[in-house]
């Protein structure tokens, strides 16, 4: 086919937009979204197809041969042009057409932290906006039509994920991801016409729907109406790498952002062909919050006299060192994390069993099951050659999971299950009972049985009898054919269920008439089974794989990241021992000395020990009993490989920096294998994973491809079932997702507070003040504090001692409680009789956010004031003011006090959009004249301050004065438009940042030239009012900015609206 | 066993050490450096006083406490009331205990200290107020009959606290007007944790509250009220104890960098603010890697100690005189030396150089030496002739003293002020203006935190007189 000219090869069933993205050739889309079905709503797409007399959409129009393709010419572009306008006619975009884009960008390099979002500069999705690409593909320098603000509300209170509605263009996307994808369904388009909106049943906040905050919708918005509360405020990286999630057996590819070597936020890699662009809760929201947790780890340490004391690696090591050679070697056992890198493991293997001598390696003993599987993989498959993919899950035709729970244990999968289940395939859950399937799994699952341990294994028995019967077993060379048949006739076994009849006639019906059956079973952990059941029901499974020639596929979801890579270079071609067998040992005292790798947590396991060496991430009640700690880096700060359920090899890279001085397990490992044995023959002086990785493959002979193919030397599992199938019944919940033992909700508080409130175990908190006695009770009730235009909010304190002494131009300093910052707030009106004061504030950071959450009847902690020198006014002639965003609110007692005095006064106000304008009336009455300019021209002059000026000076006589107040940028455009027009003389209000407010810190300093001389001012005492044509403008805007990144990143630590008045029924243990 | 013999053996015991956390691990954070003595240490250390009969220590005390009898008690082992003997004479003794300099107050003048190691007077001070707190065994003096008579106290420090806590016990009414919304003044906002605990400050004040005394806080005097409201609100004295807030400069270029500040800001939202438990707390504190000090007075210390804890990688203070001149008390500077600070002695910034973005990123430096002594007695400093040097660093702390802040004196013109902004007292406190007296360093500059004490004891024996002729 041809487009623009171009000759373009395509495949079958290709869309035009998918040939021509292939082809680099650029077609503007706001409602396609990769992975998704087109959908041909925003028509952006639309484009000449020769032969058609309608342009057609090229999301849905499918490639065809001979086709002849134009995406852009004259007549397209202005319809697209009028689509776009149309579009944005819904979407604030007085920031995108403004005449200032390029200067204020430039200047203003941080993101402003508003709550609602009214421009490019508040949007956290400005680094990244389609919407402002298509524009400039489009050139559109204006909009005909006025913006239709819709003023929803803004939704906060949910945990990971804000909502501004008013952004939203209705693509679609996300409902299309969170159905057609994710399978949830938790958000719809609601209402119809002007009114369409998207939400959830009944608008209730996604966490009172099953919404599983798997982040896909975030992801899909083209606009900023969705955001992930971690980046709101903070899109700003310095360095982003791609890698693998480590959290869980899926491995998905994920894309890590980070500010300075500490990791900041995590994205689902569109790459990646395990999970192509999706990602979990765990994996979207957690990782950094977790990774950055506040008790890592940092130092490494040693017992003396009952307490820890932090030294540096060399003495640690040579302590540690000494601590080993103490013992013999078979009195050493060490347990290795199943969240280890390959590399380390292949470290840890070569250190304890060559260096040290011993070989008492094992896992912990959630973990046994993964030998038991490996052994029957190896003894009646062929381990290496046993193929087994994600992909699989899509193309079965009947799926059976045993003991599964995606949704809880490997929530990306249910993506794939969905697929599966689109295309027609059966899915089933066999489980035990007394647990409750997750409410996304069941949605999946055509049935469901809960059953008996014994019951499973009957099933499955006969399952394999009525197989084993029903084939011809001449075409099978089956070693020990004869042995499972004599077992077979005389178990005599026969399920009890007829549910479990039905199940397995249909089986057999299937694998009779459908040449290319897929079976798939899905094997899950959710709950610990003995040994000696997995060992049986594992057994079984593999028996369906021999028996029906591979016709059936067996995947294991193991719950830790990498314990297939871990066993494989741990206990490939050595002997394996289990956990019981060392606590075994420990509890006879055989065992002297235990390096561990991730707790256990068994306190009288430990107390029975000599020596307790702890390796590390997170202090657990271990801890108290280590002789020495170890800390060590996540999968996030150490690189190699993870090898994941599919048995493939995945790549970890560096994202982050690690905590303190804590060091990779492998480079813990080698440092000891130095100190350990001087004249190494070993190679232990790696400089990266990159070398180990190499040796491994070479040396273990489990990464040699084999060269014998698989020849048919199966023989079949012959279960015994006099074993003992009694275990613990410790459920796999969304609480257990751990790293290295620590659970993720541990270190995630919003995690924390979401399963609880799911869990139902959330208790109203007990108001009440602290006990501490000398804290006076604040007398600062707030009247009145409500948003009038977006982001500015209108606030009335009770204060009569300030209303009594208020003067324009004076601040106060507000403190919502007890742990919030000082912030400083110009007064707007006061009233001496009924002791109230006026403060108009716009939402622009972490305190202001808490100050517009306040209710009113609350009690503000502390208001001082009135503060700042005291201006002088007198009849100066005509005066000009200007105010923008807070200011108008601020000039307002400037004007009230001009006009007592009988000057003329002339009022600018400006703001982006007519909607942000307020007081209007109050201006219209009391004052001369108002000029009003907005940067999209919806009222008054188009354009910034400076053009309203030159409006100004055009139509006056003279102007003997001029006040202006608004944010910095505004300030200094006015000031320079000023001194330019023939140096007025003007005055800015400043805002600057300030602890005390009465000269104490020296924060608030201001640098002004005087007759070219710098000399330094205190805002707090010596202002806020200075002559703007003094000021240094560029440094006072760096000054005022100089908090932003860490501000930036606390956001993501502010609890949502909907949990902050909650808290957990168990805290206190 | 005589008398004489039980005295030489006394001379002969050595001073006992106060625990302390190790180094190392104290650096990384915040608990306090000295962990206090142990009742059997205490004990030990209370036997070595000789109990003098013409007692030289309580001579080296501004506020004279009966140091040998608290002592006495202790040997005794009635620690409550060693405690409340000290708080016959001193309001705040957990915290005089812990940041009073008295190697030149009491121990200095203590008799051991000639051939031997004085006495452990403030650890046993410190040691005697803990013990009473623990035990929450807190004796309130009776409530006195109130006399009517109102005296407002502008500013909550140790000044202020103390003239609160003479006059409650005469039976005034005692109103003290914070600007802050907490109190201790310095103790809260100046003083950090790891020295002085600010649950000591808290106790120390919430005792007060307990007898009567009345804190507004919030109240910026000076602007929401004035003199003339207070004498029409019915004070009828006022006692200004508002501290010398004022930071100073070095006046040199590039001062106004991000990055450079004062070592009040830096401590203010560390200390007042709990900036270290940000975002627990909305305060960020600020963060460097590489941190210069300019200083070397206990605020100095105190800032960069600060800076370690708060992660710094390395912290350099840079003085301008020796190791002996430096101000700042002596545990103080151990202390510091211990947690691996680095001096930069007989050195003194010259420029500060900034990056693109506007932050710090070096600062010039010129090598001094010691000249002949000015008038306070100490070498002065003198540059080296183009000794210039650059240091790095990403953040840098002016730690070089503060003056009188104008805020309040400058809306009353009618008292009296030294040169330099100070309010000019007599050496009771009072001011030229009769119903006014002021004390601590709004009154002498910065100095320490018992000696406004002392003033204010003065200053509140002056108010009683001043009253009791009205």
């Amino acid at each position: 086919m041809i487009i623009d000219n171009k000759e373009i090869e395509f495949s079958e069933g290709a869309t035009i937009l998918e040939v021509a993205k292939k082809a680099e050739i650029y077609i503007p889309t706001l409602c396609y979204f990769e992975g998704l079905e087109g959908y041909g709503a925003c028509r952006l797409c639309l484009c000449k197809v020769e032969g058609s007399k309608k342009l057609l959409p090229a999301c849905t129009t499918p490639a065809n041969e001979g086709m002849v393709v134009t995406t852009k010419n004259d007549e397209i572009q202005q319809l697209r042009r009028e689509l776009i306008k149309l579009i944005l006619s819904e979407h604030p975009y007085s920031c995108l057409i403004c005449e200032n884009k390029e200067k204020c960008e430039t200047l203003r390099t941080s993101l402003d932290k508003a709550g609602r979002i009214f421009g490019c500069f508040s949007c956290p999705n400005k680094e990244d906006c389609e919407i402002r690409k298509i524009i400039d593909y489009l050139e559109i320098e204006k909009v005909d039509y006025q913006l239709s603000y819709k003023n929803y509300p803004l939704q906060r209170e949910d945990p990971f994920i804000e909502k501004d509605y008013n952004l939203c263009i209705l693509c679609g996307r996300c409902v299309r991801v969170c159905n057609e994808l994710r399978g949830i369904g938790a958000i719809n388009f609601s209402d119809r016409g002007h009114d369409t909106k998207v939400s959830t049943a009944f608008e209730l906040p996604y966490i009172d729907t099953n919404c599983q905050f798997c982040g896909a919708c975030v992801d899909a918005c083209p606009t900023g109406a969705l955001s992930s509360k971690k980046t709101k405020w903070n899109i700003h990286y310095t360095d982003v790498k791609n890698s693998t999630c480590g959290f869980c057996s899926i491995g998905c590819g994920f894309k890590y952002f980070s500010v300075n070597g500490n990791l900041s936020d995590s994205i689902p890699d569109n790459e990646s062909p395990i999970n192509k662009g999706q990602g979990c809760l765990i994996g979207r929201f957690c990782t950094s919050e977790f990774n950055n947790g506040k008790s890592r780890l940092k130092f490494p340490s040693f017992k003396s006299n009952y307490k820890h004391i932090p030294s540096g690696w060399d003495d640690i090591v040579s302590k540690t060192v000494k601590k080993l050679k103490i013992f013999r070697p078979e009195e050493i056992a060490i347990l290795a994390s199943p969240n280890l890198t390959n590399e380390s493991a292949f470290i840890l293997n070569k250190f304890a069993r060559q260096i040290i001598g011993t070989n008492k390696l094992f896992l912990p003993i959630k973990e046994n099951k993964v030998n038991i599987f490996y052994n029957l993989l190896n003894d009646y498959l062929d381990t290496k050659n046993y193929k087994r993919s994600f992909e699989d899950i899509e193309n079965s035709d009947y799926i059976i999971l045993i003991n599964a729970d995606p949704q809880i244990t490997h929530p990306t999968l249910l993506i794939n299950l969905n697929k599966a289940k689109k295309r027609g395939a059966k899915i089933i859950s066999l489980n035990l009972s007394k647990y409750n399937l997750s409410l996304e799994t069941q949605k999946l699952l055509d049935f469901k049985l809960n059953l008996k341990r014994q019951d499973i294994i009957e099933a499955f028995v006969a399952l394999n009898m009525n197989i084993f019967n029903n084939i011809n077993l001449q075409e099978k060379s089956l070693e020990n054919a004869e042995g499972f048949e004599t077992w077979i006739n005389n178990s005599n076994i026969q399920s009890k269920s007829d549910e479990l009849e039905n199940l397995y006639k249909e089986l057999m019906n299937l694998l009779k008439q459908k040449e290319n059956f897929n079976g798939l079973i899905l094997f899950g952990f959710i709950n610990h089974l003995s040994d000696a059941y997995i060992q049986n029901l594992l057994g079984l499974l593999v028996n369906l794989i021999i028996l029906t020639n591979n016709k059936f596929h067996l995947i294991p979801l193991w719950n830790s990241g990498n314990i297939e890579g871990v066993y494989q270079n741990l206990f490939y071609n050595n002997q394996y021992k289990s956990a019981y067998e060392i606590f075994n040992e420990i509890e006879n005292g055989k065992i002297k000395l235990l390096y561990l790798t991730e707790r256990i947590e068994n306190t009288g396991l430990l107390e029975k020990l000599d020596t307790i060496i702890l390796q590390d991430i997170f202090p657990s009640k271990d801890l108290k009993y280590a002789d020495i700690i170890l800390p060590t880096c996540t999968f996030l700060e150490d690189s190699g490989t993870y090898t994941n359920s599919e048995s493939k090899m995945l790549m970890i890279n560096k994202n982050a920096k690690s905590k303190g001085d804590s060091m990779p397990d492998w480079k813990i490992f080698c440092e000891l294998a130095h100190t350990y044995r001087d004249n190494n023959s070993l190679k232990f002086d790696y400089s990266n994973p990159d070398e180990i990785r190499h040796e491994m493959l070479r040396d273990n002979s489990y990464y040699k491809t084999s060269d014998k193919k698989s020849e048919c030397k199966y023989k079949l599992f012959i279960p015994n079932l006099d074993e003992n199938f009694k275990s613990s019944f410790e459920i796999y919940t969304q609480k257990s997702f751990n790293f290295r033992g620590e659970p993720i909700y541990n270190q995630v508080a919003d995690l924390k507070n979401l399963i609880e409130y799911r869990t139902e175990k959330l208790k109203q908190i007990k108001k009440g003040d602290n006990g501490n006695e000398d804290v006076s009770k604040p007398q600062f009730k707030i009247l009145y504090n409500e948003e009038i235009v977006p982001n500015i909010y209108k606030l009335i304190i009770k204060a009569p001692f300030i209303a009594a002494k208020a003067k324009p131009c004076n601040f106060i300093i507000i403190m919502k409680n007890e742990k919030s910052e000082r912030i400083p707030l110009t007064l707007s009106d006061w009233n001496q009789e009924q002791g109230t004061i006026t403060v108009y504030y716009q939402e622009k950071g972490l305190s202001t956010l808490e100050l517009a959450k306040a209710n009113e009847g609350e009690e503000l902690f502390s208001v001082v004031g009135p503060l700042g020198k005291d201006v002088e006014f007198s009849n100066f002639g005509t005066v000009l003011l200007g105010g923008g965003c807070y200011g108008i609110g601020s000039i307002y007692p400037i004007a009230r006090k001009l006009k007592e005095l009988r000057n003329r006064v002339i009022v600018i106000l400006e703001s982006k959009n007519k909607l942000l304008f307020y007081l209007e009336k109050k201006f219209e009455t009391l004052v001369d004249k108002v000029v009003y300019c907005t940067s999209d021209g919806s009222k008054g002059i188009k354009g910034k301050i400076e053009t309203a000026i030159s409006h100004v000076i055009e139509a006056e006589e003279t102007i003997d004065r001029c006040y202006f107040i608004g944010c910095n940028y505004m300030m200094m455009e006015a000031s320079e438009k000023t001194q330019s027009e023939g140096n007025i003389p003007t005055f800015v209000n400043l805002s600057t940042i300030m602890i005390d407010g009465t000269g104490m810190c020296g924060g608030c300093r201001v640098t002004l030239l005087k007759e070219g001389a710098e000399i330094t001012k205190f805002a707090c005492v010596d202002g806020p009012t200075f002559n703007g044509h003094n000021i240094k403008w560029d440094l006072l805007i760096k000054r005022n900015a100089r908090f932003d990144v860490v501000e930036e990143q606390s956001y993501q630590t502010q609890s949502c609206k909907a949990l902050e008045n909650l808290h957990l029924e168990d805290e206190n243990e | 066993m005589s008398n004489n013999l039980e005295k030489k053996k006394k001379l002969k015991s050595p001073r006992n050490e106060i625990p302390e956390q190790d180094p190392t691990l104290r650096s990384k954070n915040f608990n306090e450096v000295n962990l206090g003595y142990t009742v059997s240490i205490a004990k030990k250390e209370a036997e070595r006083c000789l109990q003098c009969a013409k007692p030289l220590c309580i001579e080296g005390c501004p506020v004279e406490v009966d140091i040998p009898a608290f002592i006495k008690l202790i040997q005794e082992e009635k620690f409550c009331e060693a405690a409340w003997k000290i708080k016959e004479k001193n309001a705040l003794p957990g915290i005089c205990g812990r940041i009073c300099p008295q190697e030149n107050q009491c121990e200095g003048n203590c008799v051991l200290g000639k051939k031997f190691e004085p006495v452990a007077i403030g650890h046993l001070e410190r040691f005697v107020a803990d013990y009473e707190r623990e035990e929450s065994n807190f004796q309130i003096p009776e409530k006195k009959k109130r006399n009517g008579k109102k005296v407002a106290i502008i500013g909550s420090g140790p000044a202020g606290l103390t003239v609160a806590g003479d006059l409650i016990k005469l039976g005034y009414d005692i109103t003290i007007f914070e600007a802050f919304h907490k109190g201790g003044g310095v103790l809260a906002y100046g003083i950090p944790e790891f020295r002085l605990p600010k649950k000591i400050v808290q106790e120390e004040i919430n005792y007060l509250i307990k007898q009567g005394v009345k804190i507004n806080y919030n109240m910026v005097i000076g602007k929401v009220l004035t003199f003339d409201d207070l004498l029409d609100m019915g004070f009828e004295a006022i006692f200004i104890g508002i501290g010398a807030g004022l930071p100073q400069f070095l006046g040199i270029p590039g001062e106004n960098l991000n990055r450079v500040v004062t070592a009040n800001e830096y401590l203010t939202r560390v200390n007042l603010m709990n900036a270290y438990n940000f975002p627990d707390y909305k305060t960020p504190f600020i963060s460097g890697n590489n941190v210069i000090v300019i200083g070397g007075g206990n605020v100095a210390m105190d800032s960069a100690r600060t800076a370690l804890r708060l992660g710094a990688d390395k912290v350099t203070i840079v003085y301008r005189r020796a190791m002996e001149q430096l101000p700042a008390r002596k545990e103080e500077v151990h202390h510091a030396r211990d947690e691996g600070i680095i001096f930069n002695l007989l050195t003194n910034p010259t420029k500060f150089i900034g990056n693109e973005e506007g932050n710090i990123e070096k600062v010039e430096v010129i090598k001094m030496r010691l000249g002949e002594p000015d008038s306070s007695g100490r070498a002065q400093p003198v540059p080296i002739k183009d000794s210039e040097f650059f240091i790095d660093a990403d953040l840098v702390i002016i730690a070089i003293g503060t003056t009188a802040n104008p805020l309040l004196t400058s809306t009353y013109k009618k008292l009296q002020l030294t040169e330099r902004g100070y309010i000019a007292t007599d050496k009771f406190g009072r001011t030229n203006i009769t119903h006014i007296f002021a004390g601590g360093d709004i009154v002498t500059g910065g100095s320490t935190a018992i000696s406004a004490m002392g003033a204010g004891r003065g200053a509140a024996k002056a108010i009683h007189q001043y009253l009791q002729e009205l």
